[in-house]
């Protein structure tokens, strides 16, 4: 266990990647081995004394707005950034800066098969064999919104093993971005550039954790559209709360190979990813000092903004375990309790989400029962 | 005249009493067909078509016909082995006033030619070529004199890809699946001895056609022919390599531009060369039904004319140098449709389109090559495969092919060896020369099946064809992507229904010969009697050789002409690029076509890899996206053999057992290593997995082993599967293993899947490749083994 915390430290890619498959493991013994490999890395992490801390940036968007491209052209960028650097890596000691790139990728699972195909160093092939870039696609299995089960625990990871920028990219723009928000420094979300008439009330509640819109694929004959759906996105953000710490922005960006000056179909600035890059740096940094502040405002906790996405990331933790434990748990009071709900359900009796605020309650209430 | 034809019988040898047998040929049963099929089409096709020098489409036919007989001195019928019962070239309603009654008329369902194999058969064109030039040229002269009539070469991948043999990214490519040509001199040494203004080439080449026709040009001119008196095609459909081959180089519309100025380049200076051969065969091997093959190759037809007009072409300069290339598999009737269905609908189109500025009829006949299907071969009981063969061919020439290449029956298991290809060859001559086969034009017409499956399949391949028109043409279509999507999903379908038993293969599926049923796992074809000797390659050989020479070239030139050549091509490619240069005058619009500008670099000494990455320069590398399709296999493997829906359940089962047993689902990446570009093995088998329970990595194409080793390992697959169809996993499978255990991740395992000797299978074994998977493998047993093996490894156990 030293010695793989050792080596994932040193960041052997091996290493690395076989502590995340730790984490990952729904084998009940591996959950103490992944605990305890977490702790060790932890220790050897305060002992290092690194001084930075990872720039993590979350990028979602439903499939076909071009994530992909996005996060492939950043990193490939912020991998360009230091010409020092053009071999192999050399571990984190030799870094400086973002110039160490991890890329964590959630593929959804299929519902019914299981199966999952993680089709991202496909769509990245030259940041996926790029020698300073880790590209790691996780499965969903199933587990709420865009997050894979164990993301959090990736996350940290590789913040451990002493990758400079941590991007994070997520399918399924929907329930649950509220985690991944969390998380990150900063989160894009993209959009196509047709978008901006269906944009609806359902979208709203994700506009409220994203920092910046990207409302992409403005080239050619979309940049009118494009221009037309960032100003419902821009229209949309004016009307949040005043609660909302930063100031958060809509951009065109184009994903066309060359850099696409704007064809007099709008005033506004078309940006590429490599331009994006200072934009996302700035709002990364307001946001991070924001998010901290905003936290202290609200919670009055002496958290850090990393201390509040680990707790966040057990809240979904603990959902996602009591979803795998509760239905194979010995206890035939327990199982009383959920195969009545499930029953309810399936009559119609109760609404799913009655029958699932039942059956808490009637947990709890058992559990107060419980002499101390 | 009934006298008189029943003399003709007797005596065939007299002169064409046939022709004067107008009414006599009437047959009563064939109205049914008749009404059905043309209906539509005849009252704005007929009167319009036949010139008024003709009363009847029957007497354009006859006309015809004579003329076509005259020519080659063919006899005007022939005598069968029954005496005194002689056949006519074609047979038909004469009394019909219909157009496409008859063959070499509008619209040409029944044949492009009035006489077809009557007066010539079809040319056989095998398609070979491996190794070394040395190697070629002495298999192209065993061919000619073995009664071959063109010459057809296949190049390896580096070629294919704009790649040098001395590039990092091609080690286990060179010279693989087609001969190395780095520079001009390699094309010398493959014509050494050849008379190319006398034998037909075909070359199959669509990403670096550039300098490959340049080189083919300058190797002529060097040994005294002049290029307009070259005669050949050249593959140059560079849209469908978008769709499915994937040995492209630059993006579509750069891609576009190139194929025009060939064009473009042909017609002013090599008036005997056809610059396109639209394919529609790799779209078939790849996973399309022929209907969708169909649509997809006149769509593209129907793009390259587009393109050739942009590059100052009119119609009839461009149409009638279009040729075609279709697959032929075993679904026997539906392939003959096909041929009959794609002369008709390129008529009809050609018609609707550009009828009013068309003044060649040539213009308007689909004239196509054929290939028997390589993806109907299987790998066990190969000797089957002569049998299959023989079936495509023959549904080929009745749908009235132009010319043909029969498959090897090894070609499932390795590259064609010596005797296979003979037989191959073999084939055709016995069609054409025992029996009988070619004495008359399109034997099915008239048939109430072929004539009903005919109109049907047009039908159905024209709402396709429309619905691309209507998204702006085939080059927007596959910028898209939805061909490519369509045609894979149609691949993981018929996996599926190969594997639960719907679809048949015999040997494979369905009566599945003994010693192999009961063969011990992994090992595909090993079976006993049935092993036969296949083809191998010294590729580190070959590369030394192309090596040595390219050191030598790049001394020996004159290196500031050389770069001069290359800055050329680059300000031509600049040009282009910008603006349309086609308007401005016919010397100055010459000088900047690409080609022109390759055939100086040519002769200058620069190198394949040095002409296309000076093109590259400006227009950028392609690098495909790659998406699977999830769930289509599935669905369609609703197994009505109860065996094969069993073999499923137990797969997941397994899957399910082990996911449990490991913490997590069995993780494979799917990598395709070297530059072979053909991804429907590796998509199909990623999209059956991932329905059979894996998590499945994709890996993108044209990867080196560093870069697959450096995937797996991050992504921390339990297994790689490395996807070889050419030959390189000799080179690129051992340098896998090397990699691994320079990444100390030698746990990983490494199975392989694709086309593999089972010569081949033991020098796996021991690189420590535990299962090898040949083409026929059905999924489901594919999963159940592999977890037997990675369960072992693991040492799980419940």
């Amino acid at each position: 266990m030293q010695e793989l915390a050792a080596r994932v430290m040193r960041r052997v890619p091996r290493a690395v990647a076989q502590a995340m498959t730790l984490m990952e493991s729904d084998h009940p013994e591996h959950l103490a081995r992944a605990q305890a490999l977490m702790q060790q890395l932890r220790e050897t992490h305060a002992s290092l004394r690194r001084p930075n801390r990872a720039l993590k940036i979350g990028v979602s968007g439903t499939p076909g707005v071009g994530t992909f491209g996005v996060v492939s052209r950043l990193a490939m960028h912020i991998l360009a950034l230091d010409s020092r650097f053009d071999g192999q890596d050399q571990g984190p000691e030799s870094d400086s800066g973002w110039n160490s790139v991890c890329v964590l990728a959630v593929d959804p699972s299929s519902p019914r098969t299981h199966g999952a195909i993680l089709g991202d160093v496909a769509r990245m092939p030259e940041l996926a064999t790029h020698p300073r870039a880790f590209v790691r696609a996780s499965a969903s299995r199933g587990a709420y919104g865009g997050l894979a089960p164990s993301t959090a625990d990736l996350i940290q990871v590789a913040e451990l093993a002493g990758y400079g920028t941590i991007l994070v990219e997520t399918v399924g723009v929907g329930q649950s971005e509220a985690f991944v928000a969390d998380i990150v420094d900063v989160l894009l979300l993209l959009v196509s550039f047709n978008s901006g008439d269906e944009l609806q009330a359902s979208k709203r509640g994700l506009l409220e954790l994203v920092d910046m819109v990207i409302v992409n694929k403005a080239d050619g004959d979309h940049v009118r559209e494009a221009s037309h759906t960032r100003h419902m996105y821009e229209s949309a953000l004016a009307m949040l709360s005043k609660h909302v710490y930063a100031k958060k922005r809509v951009l065109l960006s184009s994903s066309s190979v060359h850099d696409s000056a704007a064809p007099g179909y709008t005033d506004d600035n078309i940006y590429t990813p490599e331009t994006l890059w200072p934009e996302i740096l700035e709002m990364a940094t307001t946001a991070r000092k924001a998010k901290t502040t905003f936290q202290k405002d609200t919670d009055e906790s002496e958290d850090t903004s990393h201390h509040s996405s680990l707790v966040a990331a057990f809240w979904n933790e603990l959902a996602v375990e009591l979803r795998r434990s509760l239905p194979s748990h010995s206890s035939t009071s327990l199982q009383q309790i959920l195969k009545g709900a499930e029953m309810h359900v399936r009559t119609g009796d109760l609404s799913a989400r009655s029958a699932a605020r039942q059956a808490v309650q009637q947990i709890l209430a058992a559990l107060e029962r419980i002499p101390k | 005249m009934a006298s008189r034809l029943r003399c003709a019988a007797r005596s065939c040898s007299c002169a064409r009493p046939w022709l004067f047998s107008r009414g006599a040929l009437v047959s009563s049963s064939l109205s049914g067909w008749r009404r059905c099929a043309f209906e539509s089409s005849r009252k704005n096709t007929q009167s319009r078509e036949l010139s008024s020098a003709f009363e009847s489409a029957e007497a354009q036919w006859r006309f015809q016909v004579e003329k076509e007989l005259a020519q080659t001195g063919a006899p005007s019928s022939r005598s069968t082995s029954v005496d005194g019962i002689c056949l006519r070239p074609a047979y038909g309603d004469a009394a019909s006033a219909e157009s496409g009654q008859w063959p070499g008329v509008p619209p040409y369902r029944r044949g492009p030619h009035a006489s077809m194999y009557a007066s010539r058969p079809w040319t056989i064109r095998q398609y070979a070529g491996f190794g070394t030039a040395e190697e070629s040229n002495a298999f192209f002269k065993r061919a000619l004199q073995g009664g071959q009539k063109g010459l057809s070469v296949a190049f390896d991948l580096a070629t294919h890809r704009g790649y040098d043999s001395d590039h990092p990214r091609v080690q286990g490519d060179v010279g693989m699946a087609g001969v190395a040509v780095d520079v001009v001199d390699d094309m010398k040494r493959l014509f050494d001895g050849i008379k190319l203004d006398e034998v037909s080439v075909s070359m199959t080449m669509n990403g670096a056609v550039l300098p490959v026709l340049a080189f083919f040009i300058v190797a002529a001119e060097e040994s005294g022919v002049a290029r307009s008196k070259l005669s050949g095609t050249v593959q140059n459909d560079i849209l469908k390599e978008f769709m499915v081959r994937n040995t492209f180089i630059y993006p579509p519309e750069p891609s576009l531009r190139i194929t025009g100025d060939i064009m473009a380049f042909c017609t002013r200076e090599m008036p005997k060369f056809n610059t396109i051969s639209i394919s529609g065969y790799h779209m078939q091997e790849a996973g399309a039904d022929p209907c969708l093959e169909l649509a997809f190759t006149l769509a593209d037809g129907l793009e390259y004319i587009r393109v050739a007009r942009s590059a100052g072409l009119t119609v009839d300069q461009c149409a009638p140098r279009l040729s075609f290339f279709f697959g032929i598999g075993m679904d026997f009737y539906v392939e003959i449709a096909k041929l009959r269905a794609a002369r008709e609908l390129w008529y009809t189109l050609l018609k609707e389109k550009y009828g009013s500025e068309i003044n060649n009829p040539k213009s308007y006949v689909l004239r196509t090559h054929c290939q028997t299907s390589g993806y109907s071969l299987t790998e066990k009981e190969p000797y089957n495969n002569a049998v299959r063969t023989t079936i495509e061919a023959m549904a080929a020439v009745f749908g009235g092919t132009q010319s043909l290449h029969t498959n090897a029956l090894d070609e499932a298991i390795a590259l064609p060896s010596e005797f296979a290809a003979r037989l191959a060859r073999n084939t055709q001559l016995i069609l054409q020369e025992e029996t009988g086969i070619c004495a008359v034009a399109d034997p099915f017409g008239g048939s109430y099946m072929m004539e009903a499956l005919t109109s049907e399949l047009m039908l159905k391949a024209r709402s396709v064809i429309d619905q691309v028109e209507r998204a702006g043409g085939m080059a927007k279509c596959v910028a898209d992507g939805w061909p490519k999507q369509r045609i894979e999903d149609a691949a993981a379908r018929k996996q599926a229904r190969i594997d639960s038993g719907q679809h048949v293969i015999v040997g494979v599926n369905k009566f599945i010969a003994e010693q192999q049923s009961a063969q011990s796992s992994g090992n595909g074809g090993q079976g006993g009697d049935e092993r036969i000797d296949v083809r191998s390659l010294d590729s580190v050989g070959i590369r030394q050789t192309q090596l040595d020479q390219l050191k030598r070239v790049k001394f020996s030139r004159n290196a500031e002409a050389a770069q001069r050549a290359l800055q050329l091509i680059v300000q031509a490619a600049k040009f282009r690029n910008g603006v349309d240069s086609v308007k401005e005058g016919e010397s100055d619009a010459a000088s900047k076509n690409l080609l022109d500008c390759c055939v100086v670099a040519a002769r200058a000494r620069c190198t394949l890899g040095e002409i296309s990455s000076a093109l590259e320069s400006v227009y950028g590398r392609y690098q495909p996206q790659v998406s699977v399709a999830t769930g289509v296999y599935r669905d369609n493997f609703t197994g009505e053999e109860p065996g094969a829906s069993s073999e499923f359940r137990e797969a997941v089962r397994a899957v399910q057992t082990f996911s449990e047993l490991a913490g997590r689902r069995p993780r494979i990446l799917i990598a395709k290593v070297g530059q072979d570009g053909h991804d429907r093995g590796a998509k199909v088998v990623a999209s059956g997995f991932a329905d059979l329970g894996f998590d499945v990595d994709v890996g993108p194409l044209f990867q080196t082993p560093a870069e697959v080793v450096k995937m797996a390992v991050e992504a921390d697959v339990h297994v790689i599967g490395v996807s070889s169809l050419a030959a390189g996993h000799r080179t690129l499978v051992p340098a896998v293993m090397e990699e691994l255990e320079r990444a100390e991740a030698q746990d990983i395992l490494v199975i392989v899947g694709g086309v593999v000797p089972s010569s081949d299978h033991e020098f796996l074994r021991k690189l420590g490749v535990p299962l090898v998977f040949g083409p026929n493998t059905r999924l489901p047993y594919a999963v159940v083994e592999l977890i037997r093996v990675l369960s072992e490894r693991l040492r799980l156990s419940t």
